[in-house]
């Protein structure tokens, strides 16, 4: 190919710098976006994988026990009698450091004689070094991290101030290890008698760590019997990992929202470069350029804009991963209560998925400009008559493109189950909908016609707005697809909000909660039900089971024979369901855990034992916004005979419905748990607020990377209306040769953008709809389990359709002040 | 130099094969001739230009050129064919903005495979611009881009000179001069020119006529 003909390209590119830097910045922006978002979910993806070494290092298995853990002597018995060595007790409990802001900490007691091969990054003779003995001989000697201990602001040979079960605690920092990067944050280390002795747990062991093949997991399965059962290490953080897993794909749509309005803008952008240069085009053609080369030529263009939009977007994308980070581990930890504490951990495939998005994209974007461009017949080329004829000839084909799309969008929804074919499918949609949106802009016009009909202004507004369709289709599909994408997910999160408002008004009946770090007990409760006040108490037990399938939450509940859980049964006949419930034939599960386990109502459940496995009926599914990880909810008196277990963990407290919460009564149930470590009495209104304080904070990145999809449109449509308006300076010297003025023509250029904005504001309302309708009732049952109603409101839709106006609005602002002050002849002459 | 034998060409656009821009015309033009296509504006004149240059296809009938029928060839072939043997100058001039009057001219040297040598000064001098090499089109007058696109459009050595309406944006001063270099370069290198006009002051300098009415070819024969 002749260097001249790249040449013609890149002069063209800089003699438009207002455009070309547009579109550059659009491919910016939505690499950017995609980065941050890789990031900041690789980054929380090893966060938790770290934390979760932390506490597990090379562990294959792991022996574990009932509600109050094993009997120590099972570790005596696979060490002595069975004769396994790699095995190691571990005992584990929160904590909090008592001075300073409250933090929480895993305080980790170790066999440092056991840990060798285990590789936690505190633990093993050699990591401790001289300060070994120390450990294990103090009786409140503990180790640190160095991180941690940066963060602590503590040193070796300092105290610590702990609160544990309520009771302050100090221990002495023997010894701070160098730790790489985040690994051992927020562990505490200690011997493992010293840990028994701070948690309260002599006698007893959280589990047993080991290291072996299935053959021998399984004998030592058998060897314990009774005493333990033994599970796959993973179980627990591959829960965990799975259920993060839908929030991180969610994030990932979101991003790839941004991609999708960035190519339309790089296919916006290069379009318009292919109509502009179509006389140029048709003389080259004329002179004997091939049509391959004219397509390498747009191609060359479409490099040299994603090239520079990618490596402006990687360095913005690192940038922004920074504060995305922070959000995606405040809503793990807020969220699935994990241990997700961490900083940027930037990733290779990251930046090399900013790479693709960019350049790939912006390829993929110009190949359709540039194959059109290439294919029309060197005559056709000089004629713009063509050009428009080409372009309704073509909105019939991308009508039916867009009609196909749709289909093809529904059948995936409706045809497959999976998270990720329900995205493809949203994304076809939106496809599908963007390009019907020009021929909506058509119909638009069509409509307004009669309006005008003897109005040669309003004539001029109608006609610029909709007769150019080779430029404005594509501008008005981008922006109606970012819009309906802002109406959309705000819709779905009010939806939500509202949801989980009802689920707390329904599910908070109790006036006041008690909880402890300690465990309540019925003493406890029976105080709280006393004062006169008070018509009755529900006594609550909360226990995480460890099963092959990862973590499982129980909530057994108690109540008086006259009470049902406020709990909304959503399958099953709630009346059965409920009736099943407290005759304890059955157990009911949240939809979270019911979508985990792939049960639905008449299914069964195994729900580990001390000494087997009992096997339940399921009678009913609820719905519980409380915890993505699922609850089992059985009656407490079911729970206590597999258990064994009598201990509370909440007691909910009523008030007779004559007498109302006031100060002096929870004074009075304040002192009826003085004297439980760590009591707190709390009431609904407190717990309202938290929950949707934490609602509100998890969305918080979801409105981010929204309003980032909105600002990729918004700069598309800047940049295509004003290369629009800048390509017709020969018509507006016209009419300012005419006696158009100045104030006409912002009348006639306002109008013009201001119809195309509305038009793709009014056809996002129902795009927006139907993809809040997708995210509802489709992507959140699907990635989470969760159903939730529909909650339609005004105010999304006005604000979607008053951003579109309004980036068309200040589309036109430069074109308008430079057709009214440019000097007509040269206007006329279109130089 | 090789001879254009057209036969029966038809042009309709769309589906309406009753509404023809050109109706059954047929002539031939000898290499070296100066040949003047003269009608009113929308008379076919253009049209049968295009169709004799390659720029569009005929619905109906066949041009040849020397041998070769330019209805067997493709797309490919037929643009390899415009890219040696023709030069094309337009109403509009049609320079490429983004490039300087000396890469405007580099531009077809280039696409052949042609060595620069010392052309393009050489034929900025023949059509009155020397020194204008590094001038861009949009610092030039109306005038002096065409002679630039004659440049262009001579620079390479093709047989055939195709001049669609070439002086219809200048003024009469500009327009005899651009006449007279152009034809005057023709005749010294024995090129075919085939120019499309409806100044009828340059059918004194045509050795054949064809005058186009309603797209159908009326009169055929040696200027007057």
């Amino acid at each position: 190919m002749s260097p001249l003909l790249g040449r013609i390209g890149r002069s063209d590119l800089r003699r438009h710098p207002l455009q070309t830097g547009l579109a550059v910045l659009g491919v910016a922006i939505a690499v950017a976006v995609v980065v941050a978002v890789d990031m900041a979910n690789h980054s929380a993806r090893e966060a938790l994988r770290v934390s979760f070494e932390s506490v597990t290092g090379v562990a294959t298995h792991q022996v574990v026990g009932g509600p109050d853990g094993l009997d120590e002597s099972v570790y005596t018995r696979i060490r002595t009698e069975i004769g396994f060595e790699r095995a190691a007790p571990v005992v584990q409990g929160g904590v909090t450091v008592a001075d300073g802001p409250t933090r929480s900490l895993t305080l980790l007691g170790l066999d440092a004689f056991a840990e060798g091969p285990f590789q936690r990054p505190l633990g093993g003779e050699g990591g401790l070094g001289d300060a070994f003995n120390d450990l294990l001989l103090g009786e409140r000697s503990v180790a640190l991290g160095s991180a941690e201990a940066e963060r602590l602001g503590v040193s070796a040979g300092d105290e610590l101030a702990l609160r544990i079960d309520g009771t302050e605690v100090r221990v002495d920092v023997i010894t701070v290890l160098e730790t790489e990067g985040e690994a051992a944050r927020g562990l505490l280390l200690a011997d493992i008698s010293t840990a028994q002795s701070l948690l309260g747990r002599g006698g007893e062991l959280d589990r047993i760590d080991l290291i072996a093949d299935e053959r021998q997991a399984d004998a030592i399965a058998r060897a314990i019997g009774d005493g333990g059962r033994v599970v796959p290490a993973a179980a627990s953080a591959n829960a965990v990992f799975q259920i993060t897993r839908a929030f991180q794909i969610n994030l990932t749509a979101l991003s790839l929202l941004a991609v999708v309005v960035g190519a339309f803008l790089v296919f916006n952008t290069l379009s318009f470069l292919a109509v502009r240069r179509r006389s140029t085009i048709g003389v080259l053609r004329s002179m004997g350029v091939q049509r391959h080369e004219i397509i390498r030529l747009m191609l060359m263009d479409a490099v040299l804009i994603g090239a520079l939009g990618t490596a402006i977007g990687l360095a913005l994308g690192f940038a922004l991963a920074h504060g995305l980070v922070g959000l995606v581990l405040q809503t793990i930890t807020d969220v699935y209560f994990a241990q997700a504490a961490g900083t940027l951990n930037p990733s290779p495939l990251s930046l090399l998925a900013g790479v693709l998005v960019g350049l790939g994209g912006a390829l993929v974007a110009a190949a359709a400009p540039a194959r059109e461009a290439a294919a029309i017949p060197p005559r056709a080329a000089l004629s713009r008559a063509d050009l428009e004829q080409r372009a309704r000839r073509l909105s019939g084909f991308t009508a039916l493109a867009g009609g196909g799309a749709l289909l093809l969008g529904a059948a995936l929804i409706g045809f497959t189950q999976g998270l990720v074919p329900g995205f493809a499918g949203l994304f076809a949609i939106i496809l599908g909908a963007a390009f019907l949106a020009p021929l909506f802009t058509t119909l638009a016009g069509t409509a307004l016609r009669p309006l005008v009909r003897g109005r040669p202004i309003g004539g001029l507004v109608v006609e610029g707005a909709v007769t150019s369709l080779s430029r404005t289709g594509v501008a008005v599909a981008a922006l109606s697809v970012a819009v309906a994408a802002v109406i959309g997910v705000s819709v779905m999160i009010e939806s939500f909000r509202e949801s989980v408002i009802d689920w707390l008004e329904g599910s908070l009946d109790a006036d006041y909660y008690v909880t402890a770090q300690a465990a309540l007990d019925d003493a406890v409760a029976d105080r709280l039900a006393a004062p006169a006040d008070v018509a009755w108490v529900s006594r609550s037990r909360f226990q995480e089971l460890l099963t092959a399938e990862g973590p499982l939450d129980v909530w057994a509940l108690e109540l008086p024979a006259d009470q049902q859980p406020a709990i909304d049964v959503r399958q099953g006949d709630p009346a059965d369901a409920l009736q099943a419930l407290a005759e304890e034939r059955a157990v009911l599960l949240s939809e979270p855990l019911a979508a985990r386990l792939a049960l639905e109502p008449g299914d069964r459940v195994q729900l580990p034992l001390p000494d087997g496995t009992a096997d339940l009926e399921v009678a009913g599914v609820y719905r519980d916004y409380g915890s993505p990880m699922g609850m089992l909810l059985m009656r407490r008196s079911l729970y206590q005979a597999l258990y064994d277990d009598d201990r509370l963990s909440g007691i909910g407290v009523h008030v007779d419905p004559a007498a109302s919460p006031s100060a002096s009564l929870q004074r009075d149930l304040e002192a009826a748990v003085a004297d439980v470590p760590g009591a707190q009495v709390i009431d609904n209104a407190a717990i309202f607020d938290e929950s949707l304080r934490i609602f509100d904070r998890t969305f918080a990145i979801t409105e981010v990377l929204r309003w980032l999809a909105a600002l990729v449109a918004f700069v598309g449509v800047v940049s295509a209306l004003m290369a629009l308006h800048l390509d017709r300076r020969r018509e507006f010297a016209v009419l300012r040769a005419m006696g158009l003025g100045r104030g006409g023509m912002g009348a006639v250029v306002g109008g013009q953008s201001g119809l195309l904005g509305l038009a793709a504001g009014l056809w996002a309302i129902p795009l927006g709809l139907t993809l809040a309708g997708l995210l509802v009732f489709v992507i959140n049952r699907r990635a989470f389990g969760w159903t939730m109603g529909f909650e339609l409101q005004g105010m999304p839709l006005l604000e979607g359709v008053a951003l579109a106006v309004l980036a068309a609005l200040l589309a036109a602002v430069y074109p308008a002040w430079r057709a009214g002050r440019e000097p007509i002849a040269r206007g006329l002459k279109g130089e | 130099m090789a001879d254009i034998v057209f036969d029966a060409l038809t042009r309709w656009y769309g589906d309406t094969p009753q509404r023809r821009v050109l109706d059954d015309v047929s002539g031939q033009i000898r290499g070296g001739e100066f040949v003047v296509v003269v009608g009113r504006s929308g008379s076919g004149k253009s049209t049968l230009l295009n169709l004799l240059g390659g720029l569009d296809l005929p619905s109906r009938g066949t041009v040849r050129i020397g041998d070769v029928d330019m209805a067997t060839l493709n797309d490919r072939r037929i643009t390899e064919l415009r890219r040696a043997r023709m030069g094309f100058i337009f109403q509009s001039y049609n320079l490429i903005p983004t490039l300087s009057v000396a890469d405007n001219l580099r531009l077809p040297l280039s696409l052949n495979g042609l060595p620069e040598d010392n052309r393009v000064a050489e034929w900025l001098d023949r059509v009155g611009l020397d020194g204008r090499q590094e001038a861009w089109p949009d610092q030039l007058s109306g005038g002096e881009q065409q002679r630039v696109a004659i440049a262009r459009a001579l620079i390479h050595g093709p047989e055939f000179i195709f001049a669609d309406e070439p002086t219809g944006n200048l003024d009469l001063d500009n327009a005899e001069r651009v006449i007279a270099l152009l034809d005057g370069l023709c005749r010294e290198s024995g090129r075919t020119l085939i120019m499309a006009t409806h100044a009828r002051e340059v059918v004194g300098l045509a050795d054949q006529l064809l005058t186009i009415r309603d797209g159908r070819l009326v009169d055929a024969g040696a200027a007057a």
